[in-house]
């Protein structure tokens, strides 16, 4: 068995990854490994190959054989559920949303991260506290007057109302993280840089985010995602329904699709459907940038 | 490297640029400033505003009222703060352990795997990627009394009897959410316990092998305390993520029923949004922000004493 050869080798860094750690080697251990691993697999993908197939049901047959293929490929479904559920605006509306998110967090983050890194200036422990103190906040427990902010600022039924306070509560962690990979570059480049005339915008912009691309693509990953599935500020800001974004107007779609079961289970696939297809094209990337969120602790 | 190296500056170049360097530069607060800007407006200031509103009776159109503590002193009186604490707690207990058990599990067992592993760590990542939203009306329609797949499957293997309506059941209706929101957020803890696994020392393995431990042995001596600051992390995680549990909540039950799945962020937006009682609920938001506090305290204070 190739496990058991394998463990035989003694071990180097560059194998290890390629190996399991505790090199269990039985292979009758070996198969209770993949059959349990094979039950979380069912657990986690059953729930999508059911709302897959009851999509294309009538909602009967979601109810008479939940299990089985469809009999006849209704695509009906999707036509109702797109026009009915105007899920082409709402795609609209969350991307319109989550782009300018992005942009702004990657801008602010990054500047912030600089001064942070690479910046003497007096404070700059004391703001980087003042950051520090609100990762312990979350969005829910200041609902009401950050609700109460936006409508102070006229941006009810604005995308800004979504974008602004979606970006406030990324700049903690879009600083901490560039600060702590701007600490990481060397620094005889920014040397050269000043000393060929650079001031300190030059310098962040020549050199730093050149050399930071990967980082910020893996922030771009996990801001995007954020804001593409939030829920909470769109649901206290966007109270107009040509505004609504993907989750808002699943929602709303749910409820006008109570009992015609296979429509909304349509509706379910055409709100799942761009996430899944970016996630398994982006997979590794994905992952890092989801990793990010830990750099918190 | 050696070819775009720039030429050495001469020695009193040098030492203006070190100079200037160990300087404080003005500039820096234009860096921040953006940053700040953003933070302070939506973030710190509405934090204070919320102790602010807290101590005040509001309703969103009359000048506030100034009540001091009074929101507090309501709040002790109110049986239904008490239960969506309570509530919260147990969601909490669920959205804690499950998930990261199974994460946990999960990521020793395909850091076991030989082949696969790839295949295995994207595919049970996969309900994470989904937003809140999207996962909390599947699950609604999976618990659904007629058509949902724990009924049909119960019934398929004759254990018709069993089938329920699970979210209008009061009895079951809270942990039926928390097993969704747990399906929905073990992905995160699994994928940071394979990070954490992978990075453990190997020689460590090698070493403990040595000694004839088994693979049980290993993984309670040597893996399972590799993973400390990862677990750590993810409690820490999981206690915020737990109390921001309120889109599942919102959606699946909407708190429901007898008020069976009420936890205090859907009650504060129930008592802001709905009975426009801003000061009250921004009281319960102090409260809701204090339960968060204590049991992360708590739990890194029974962490620090074990060792």
């Amino acid at each position: 068995m190739a496990a058991h050869a394998e463990s035989a080798r003694p071990s180097s860094a560059a194998t290890t990854h390629r190996r399991s750690s505790t090199g269990l080697r039985i292979s009758v251990g070996q198969i209770i490994l993949y059959l349990a691993l094979t039950v979380a697999l069912l657990i986690a993908i059953v729930p999508f190959i059911w709302v897959i197939f009851g999509s294309l049901k009538s909602s009967g047959e979601i109810f008479s054989s939940p299990f089985g293929l469809p009999r006849t490929w209704r695509w009906s479904n999707f036509e109702t559920a797109w026009v009915d559920g105007h899920f082409g605006t709402y795609f609209w509306n969350s991307l319109g949303i989550a782009i300018p998110t992005v942009f702004l967090i990657l801008a602010c983050g990054s500047l912030a991260g600089f001064a942070f890194a690479r910046l003497k200036f007096w404070g700059n422990t004391f703001f980087f506290y003042l950051f520090l103190a609100s990762l312990a906040i979350s969005t829910n427990s200041i609902m009401i007057p950050l609700f109460h902010q936006i409508y102070n600022f006229g941006m009810i039924d604005s995308w800004w109302g979504v974008v602004l306070p979606t970006v406030a509560s990324h700049m903690p962690m879009a600083s901490f993280l560039m600060r702590a990979f701007f600490r990481s570059l060397p620094s005889e480049l920014e040397d050269a840089a000043r000393i060929d005339g650079c001031n300190n915008f030059g310098v962040y912009w020549h050199i730093m985010l050149p050399l930071s691309r990967g980082a910020l693509f893996g922030l771009s990953i996990f801001a995007f995602m954020d804001s593409w599935n939030a829920f909470l500020v769109p649901l206290l800001v966007l109270r107009d329904a040509t505004l609504r974004t993907i989750p808002l107007g699943l929602i709303v779609f749910q409820g006008q699709y109570l009992s015609d079961y296979s429509v909304l289970f349509a509706g379910v696939v055409i709100s799942f459907i761009p996430t899944l297809i970016v996630y398994f094209t982006l997979q590794r990337h994905f992952e890092k940038g989801v990793m990010i969120g830990s750099v918190k602790g | 490297m050696a070819a775009t190296a720039p030429v050495l500056p001469s020695q009193p170049v040098a030492e203006r640029l070190r100079r200037s360097i160990r300087r404080a530069q003005p500039s820096a607060y234009l860096f921040l400033l953006p940053a700040l800007l953003f933070y302070v407006t939506f973030r710190l200031y509405p934090y204070a505003q919320t102790f602010w509103y807290g101590l005040h009776d509001w309703n969103g159109m009359t000048a506030p009222r100034w009540v001091g503590l009074g929101n507090y002193a309501e709040a002790l009186q109110d049986p239904y703060f008490w239960r969506a604490g309570y509530q919260t707690l147990a969601f909490m207990a669920i959205d804690i352990t499950l998930p990261l058990t199974v994460a946990l599990t999960l990521a020793i067992l395909v850091s076991e795997v030989t082949r696969g592993r790839t295949f295995f760590r994207v595919a049970l990542f996969t309900p994470y990627v989904l937003s809140a939203a999207v996962v909390s009306v599947m699950w609604k329609q999976i618990y659904a009394p007629n058509i949902g797949i724990v009924n049909s499957g119960l019934r398929a293997v004759g254990l018709g009897q069993f089938a329920h309506p699970w979210l209008g059941d009061s009895q079951y209706a809270l942990p039926a959410v928390a097993l969704a929101n747990s399906w929905h957020s073990y992905g995160f803890a699994f994928v940071v316990f394979l990070a954490a696994i992978q990075s453990i020392d190997p020689s460590l393995y090698e070493a403990a092998k040595l000694d004839g431990a088994s693979w049980l042995q290993l993984v309670r001596h040597v893996t399972i305390p590799g993973l400390r600051n990862a677990i750590t992390l993810l409690v820490s995680l999981a206690v915020a993520g737990a109390l921001a549990a309120f889109t599942f909540i919102y959606i699946m039950t909407g708190g429901g029923p007898n008020f069976a799945t009420e936890v205090l962020s859907t009650y504060v937006y129930d008592k802001g949004f709905l009975e426009s009682r801003y000061g009250y609920a921004s009281a319960l938001s102090v409260a809701m922000a204090l339960i968060a506090l204590t049991v992360s305290a708590t739990f890194i204070w029974l962490r620090e004493r074990g060792d």
